[in-house]
């Protein structure tokens, strides 16, 4: 089946980039449904402010964070009842297969982190962007972003040196 | 980036999108309609009825240079100027289109010269009004 070039753009971009996408959604919201909706919408959102081209990363990952922080406002305002952490229930990565499971001891040494060196090192690793990128989208100094990376580094380091050893 | 700790946990994958999310992302997505933000309605209300209101009081207002017996004969001469132009606020538009919110003020004034004495009656009218003026960012 003939597409037309917007389609598989956008198809591409998805196939590239959504998981990650996804995966910063995930860090960002408080149930897997709003991890959804919040991609969803904010690919939406980029892509029309891109006029139908591909947009640049960074731009999706500070859509991505603002609108979680909406969800996250709105969530607070309703019942809290459904609301269930992703953290608990979703799978952050690919299986390795390795036998020390290192997919699962990774996502909950990042669970372990605070929010900030978190979404440093999720937005540096997975999502590639510069510390210039990632200190805009977080809204700190490009020393900050950077030295909060360093940090979670480290600590991760220090958690899952036997894994990779 | 050559730490290879750093690789190793950049080589782990997120995980795929579930099935149901792939689905909604299958398609690109139709073009936003775009919707007059309800602000930018509103600053364009408050806009075209200060005009109307200015349009009415300047008819209203007009002197007349016409006599009527046993009055004087008034010369009038209109003048408009702006007495202050004061920055209010930013807003930006569902488009993310930033617009600065400016109150402009200015005064109308009639000066009423009689034709055949040396006196003169000067009238003011004030007006204030809020425009919305874009802001380009180059």
């Amino acid at each position: 089946m003939a597409s037309d070039p917007s389609t598989e753009r956008w198809r591409l971009w998805i196939q590239e980039r959504g998981d990650a996408f996804l995966l910063y959604a995930r860090q960002r919201t408080r149930s897997e449904e709003d991890a959804r909706d919040v991609v969803q919408e904010a690919l939406a959102e980029s892509w029309n402010r891109s006029a139908g081209e591909v947009p640049d990363a960074a731009l999706v990952y500070a859509t991505i964070r603002r609108r979680a922080i909406d969800h996250g406002r709105s969530t607070d305002r309703r019942s809290r009842r459904d609301a269930v952490h992703v953290a608990e229930s979703e799978a952050w990565f690919e299986p390795d297969f390795s036998e020390a499971d290192t997919h699962l001891a990774v996502a909950d040494a990042l669970r372990q982190l605070p929010d900030p060196l978190r979404e440093a090192v999720t937005l540096r690793l997975w999502g590639g962007l510069r510390f210039p990128e990632i200190a805009e989208i977080t809204g700190v100094s490009v020393p900050t972003a950077t030295s909060r990376y360093r940090l979670a580094i480290d600590r991760l380091r220090g958690t899952l040196s036997p894994l990779f050893a | 980036m050559n730490d290879p700790f750093e690789e190793k946990l950049r080589a782990l994958r997120p995980a795929a999108m579930p099935a149901g999310l792939q689905e909604r992302l299958a398609r690109p997505p139709e073009p936003a309609a775009r919707r007059p933000d309800r602000r930018i309605l509103w600053i364009t209300f408050a806009t075209a009825a200060a005009a109307c209101v200015t349009a009415a009081l300047f008819l209203h207002s007009s002197p007349s240079p016409a006599t009527t017996g046993g009055t004087p004969q008034l010369v009038a001469e209109r003048s408009q100027r702006v007495t202050s132009v004061r920055p209010l606020s930013v807003v930006t538009d569902e488009s993310k289109r930033a617009w600065r919110l400016v109150e402009v003020q200015w005064v109308e004034e009639d000066t009423l010269v009689a034709a055949d004495q040396p006196s003169a009656v000067q009238l003011q009218d004030h007006y204030r009004t809020v425009v919305p003026v874009a802001i380009h960012f180059d």
